[in-house]
Parts: structure tokens; sequence; C-alpha cells
């Protein structure tokens, strides 16, 4: 009943333009997209499809920014900002929204997950399951100072 | 550079904006901070490695530009709001 692609479970007895909206970076409109590439019709499910299809289907995918690198180009941009300690990177740190938002009330999206993985300790299972992207990001080496680094604190040097 | 700040804020035939910065020369040959308000100007190429005071509406803060700085603006990197922290008494 499961289809496994590309370390993704998808339901086979979806829909495929929705079942493709389960990867991390696809969606409505992606899905769309590559289902109208390959010519698979709209009712068609994923346990309808033949081979050569779900073949395609993984070619397409594989080319693009999906999963993983997605998450981790999301995570470098975000990293960017906090190693050359913009506003946006210390409002990232702090948890708290980015673009001049409320914050008196509401701002949940913000506390759920803003600098949620900045707060968590050494970082670690993200940086050990993409070593050869870290150990080349001289941004995830100083990891440790930008834990330790109080935003709005201007004894530290900047 | 970031590429979305180039590329979905301003016009390219406006080139970046940036404001003239009189001590400009004479910071670079004797690298002494450049003192300015000017928290809208972008960081351009030539300023890495020069030292700006930048006005956050109080204070001057010291930044010191690196090239990963490169795009973004000098006000970013001088905050205007003091965290609040609670004192006890009324009079310090």
């Amino acid at each position: 009943m499961v289809l496994h692609l590309l370390g993704v479970n998808l339901p086979e007895n979806k829909i495929v333009r929705v079942a493709l909206t389960y990867f991390y970076g696809i969606g409505h409109k992606t899905a769309q997209q590559i289902c109208s590439k390959l010519s698979i019709h709209k009712t068609c499910k994923l346990h309808e499809l033949s081979e050569s299809q779900i073949q395609q289907i993984s070619m397409e995918l594989s080319n693009m920014k999906i999963e993983t690198d997605l998450k981790r180009e999301v995570i470098n941009n975000i990293m960017h900002h906090r190693s050359i300690g913009t506003y946006k990177g210390k409002r990232h740190a702090m948890g708290y929204p980015v673009r001049g938002q409320r914050t008196k009330t509401n701002a949940r999206t913000a506390r759920r997950l803003n600098g949620r993985w900045i707060r968590k300790e050494g970082f670690s299972t993200l940086a050990n399951s993409s070593n050869n992207a870290t150990s080349s990001n001289p941004i995830f080496k100083l990891l440790p100072f930008f834990i330790q680094f109080k935003p709005f604190d201007r004894s530290l040097p900047r | 550079m970031q590429r979305t700040l180039a590329v979905l804020s301003r016009s390219a035939w406006k080139g970046p904006f940036f404001v003239k910065l009189p001590e400009f020369r004479q910071a670079q040959t004797t690298g002494q901070p450049i003192k300015t308000t000017a928290r809208s100007c972008t960081i351009l190429p030539i300023f890495v490695g020069l030292k700006f005071l930048v006005h956050n509406g109080k204070d001057y803060i010291p930044v010191t530009i690196t090239e990963e700085m490169v795009g973004h603006k000098l006000g970013e990197f001088s905050p205007t709001r003091k965290k609040f922290s609670f004192r006890k008494t009324k009079n310090k």
C-alpha cells in the first residue's frame, strides 16, 4: 500500500497529483506541472501507474531541489543572516517574527518555527546526516559561538 | 550578495542605492571608522574591510564590513531596539 520513492513513503491509493505533495518542496502547483509534463491524467492513482511512469517521476524529482537539499538551503540562508549579525538573524535566533509583525500577541508561527534548530544544542542530527555539506561550510563550525552569542549585548565584539 | 535581494527588490538599471560618504577616501587610507546615519545605504564591494559607525537613533554602533555583508544595508547591523530587561527599583 505504500510506495517508496527517493526516501519518502507515498500512499498508493491517492491521486498522483496529491501524493506528490507529500514531498517537502512540492506543492499543488508543482505536482500539477509534473503530472501534465508526464501526461498523467487527473484522476490517475498512484497504484495505477506503470513501472516506467514511476521511473519518469523519480527522474523528474531527482533533478529538482526537494527534501533534504531544500531544507539545507533554507537553513544555510538563515545561518548566513545569523553569522553576519543582521537584525533578521537575531530575530530568528530569538524565535520572534522576522518581518516586523507584532509580538504583543500572536506570533505563534514564529515561536514554533524560528530559531528552533539554532537553540537546539549542537545541531547534531542534521550535521551528521549531511557531513559533506557541513564540513565545507564555515558557518557550521561557528555554531557554538552562535549559541553563546547574546543579541543586543553590546559588550561582546560584533 | 543575495540573489533574491537583487532580483526582487529593485530595477537593475538603477543600480544599488547608496549615499555619498565624504570621509570615504580618508577612511580607506587611515582606517578610521566612518560615522554615518545613512542606514539605508547598501554595502558595496568596495566597503569590505572598512569600519563604520552606524546610527541607531541614539548611539553609533561599530560595524566592520566583511565580504558576506555585501548587498545588505548598513542599518541591518545596528539594532534600534533595546531588549527589555526588568529592573527592580524605579530610580536605578
